[in-house]
């Protein structure tokens, strides 16, 4: 088919202008722009609208065909067909999807399929996406007919190594079984990996694909186990992100991540803290919460740190994500360099999730940054002044927040900013009960030091009048 | 004082504005590294009406990045509030007719603004049916009908 429009992006600019000038009277002047802007517009559309504009005209019919991202999704259609009729309509929607799928033209950045269709199509669309589509972010989601919230159980067989493709970075899967690992052999091109609403016959199963996935920095597991007995190793060199949701028994949990960043403990249940070994130096806490007395708590491990815009933003999406249903609660550790704006940033982040919970327990880390602050003098690069930072009274993290305890480590008394911290969460309502500060581990000299700044905060006109505050 | 940039519409207006919000648009900033922005810069193929939105647009997306900036120590940060807030403005924003809003594309491509860009793409055609499309944009169908049920047929699953 031939687009008498194509002329045009080759033609003068000044033509081009006098052309799109005063558009929109009565001619067809959408159709006279060039092919890339046209193919910009459908791409943003859903995959389903932007395959219908092939009824436009006959210019419109390869336009759609280009975009970056396709959807197959069969839950549309399937939502509003009864349930006996599933299994016909989805073999329709798959052979129709197929004939859809195989016009795409170009390469894909992401590709989604939400299906119930045979397991051969499946693997079929799979290969199509990663070997001929060179897709980037791979998501399938399973549906299921009952609004069960956590059993996967439909079972597939997927093919050895076919998650393996070189340009295959980030895979998400959700609702299915997975009895076998061998789809997930040579996987070291996965850099994300998200198993959810997954059920797992054994714990190896998950070790095993865990272990075949070498370059993973995120894993995200939200995962049934027939059978929780055996050890699970997470053992990913690069692992910098990781959240668990394991809600039935799981007898031993080790991780020894050296890059380890933010622990996300969403749901575990453990027999003792002896059963969960942590091994991450950036993480290393000393309060498990999640496994402390007995009592399965929430809690979020979290190394903060300046982070590329991306990558804060997909953590911060992550923890975001469905909390159960539920808003988020449980506890928080973090270690933080309270003089760093951009970090001061971050924490307040994290410290908002807690919209409709008080916070239980909240474990501070103080990082001392010396040599970087040496270097950059009273300046960051972005302009601003660290030394303001704590200077105003504006409630941190806002006014509403609320914290049962805190335990403070590493607390450097002489720090006018670590003081400006926390003598403001003290005088503000923040804490509610207790304010513990570490000081056991110190020097004579240091603690004597440490505890005369404590003595300052004890002074301070407390916001909640029941708030103690203790060294220990 | 920010240096000033001075826009002129096709219409011949003259519209003056700080040289951070003329950042904003790609184009404009290889001209002013290029050091050819004296004397004003002739938009021919933008009229008055888009030029101001143009320039309300990148005011305000400057604006708000001066604001994270400000607030990335602390001081009244609204972290992922104030994203909220920027993108029901950019919703706003986009509201207005569709002439208009072609207009803005159009203008957002040449200057190349590729928030604006972005935002104006994604409105153009969202949530509208195949049929108003054609009525919007005077698009001429030129399939027989055996043609248009063939194409149906082939891509069933979209037109459920």
């Amino acid at each position: 088919m031939k687009r008498h429009s194509s002329s045009l992006s080759s033609s003068s600019p000044d033509a081009k202008i006098r052309k799109l000038h005063h558009p929109i009277i009565d001619d067809d002047c959408i159709s006279e722009l060039p092919d890339d802007l046209l193919r910009m517009i459908l791409s943003k559309l859903p995959t389903e609208e932007a395959v219908m504009t092939i009824l436009l005209s006959s210019l419109w019919m390869d336009l759609w065909k280009w975009r970056p991202h396709f959807v197959l999704d069969m839950k549309r259609i399937l939502d509003k067909t009864p349930t006996k009729l599933w299994y016909k309509v989805s073999d329709q929607l798959a052979s129709s999807m197929d004939k859809t799928f195989r016009q795409h033209r170009g390469d894909l950045e992401s590709c989604t399929i939400t299906s119930r269709c045979n397991d051969v199509t499946l693997q079929n669309w799979i290969r199509r996406a990663t070997r001929v589509k060179h897709t980037k972010d791979l998501i399938l989601n399973y549906i299921h007919g009952h609004k069960r919230r956590y059993r996967g159980t439909h079972m597939v067989d997927f093919l050895p190594e076919i998650f393996s493709h070189p340009s295959l970075t980030s895979l998400s899967l959700s609702g299915y079984t997975l009895e076998r690992r061998r789809a997930f052999i040579n996987c070291g091109n996965l850099k994300t990996l998200k198993l959810l609403n997954m059920f797992l016959f054994r714990v190896s199963t998950l070790r095993h694909v865990l272990a075949a996935c070498s370059s993973l920095e995120v894993i995200v597991l939200e995962i049934f186990f027939v059978s929780g007995l055996g050890v699970l190793k997470i053992g990913n060199k690069n692992l910098k992100f990781l959240q668990v949701t394991f809600p039935d028994y799981v007898e031993r949990i080790e991780v020894n991540a050296p890059c380890l960043d933010v622990l996300d403990i969403r749901d575990i249940k453990c027999e003792s803290k002896n059963n969960f070994i942590l091994t991450a130096p950036n993480i290393q806490f000393d309060r498990n919460y999640w496994v402390s007395r007995c009592v399965y708590r929430p809690h979020i491990s979290y190394n903060v740190s300046e982070l590329v815009q991306e990558t804060k933003h997909t953590w911060y999406e992550l923890l975001m994500s469905d909390f159960h249903g539920m808003p988020r609660h449980g506890t928080l550790s973090v270690s933080i360099d309270i003089t760093n704006p951009k970090e001061v940033k971050i924490l307040k982040e994290l410290l908002l999730m807690w919209t409709t919970y008080k916070m239980i327990e909240l474990e501070i880390l103080f990082k001392t940054n010396n040599a970087s602050r040496e270097e950059e003098g009273d300046c960051f690069s972005d302009g601003i002044a660290h030394g303001k930072l704590w200077e105003d009274a504006a409630p941190f993290p806002n006014a509403e927040f609320r914290v049962y305890k805190v335990w403070m480590y590493n607390f450097d008394g002489s720090s006018k900013e670590e003081f400006a911290f926390a003598s403001r969460i003290v005088m503000q309502k923040t804490v509610m009960m207790k304010m513990m500060i570490e000081t056991s581990s110190y020097p004579p000299m240091k603690k004597l030091e440490v505890e005369a700044a404590v003595a300052k905060l004890m002074e301070l006109p407390k916001g909640n009048e029941d708030l103690s505050i203790e060294c220990f | 004082m920010s240096k000033k940039i001075i826009f002129e519409s096709s219409e011949g207006e003259s519209f003056e504005v700080d040289e951070a919000v003329a950042l904003e648009c790609q184009t404009i900033k290889n001209m002013i590294e290029d050091d050819c922005t004296d004397g004003g810069i002739p938009l021919a193929n933008v009229n008055s009406a888009t030029l101001t939105k143009v320039i309300d647009y990148c005011k305000k997306h400057v604006e708000a990045a001066a604001a994270a900036e400000a607030n990335a120590g602390d001081k009244d940060i609204y972290g992922a509030n104030k994203d909220i807030e920027l993108k029901t403005w950019d919703e706003e924003f986009v509201k207005v007719d569709q002439p208009l809003l072609f207009d803005l594309m159009l203008a957002a491509n040449f200057l190349i603004i590729p928030g604006l860009l972005d935002l104006t793409c994604k409105t153009m055609m969202r949530g509208k049916t195949v049929l108003q499309i054609r009525e919007i944009f005077h698009i001429k169908k030129d399939y027989t009908d055996a043609e248009e049920a063939e194409v149906r047929k082939e891509n069933a699953w979209a037109f459920e």
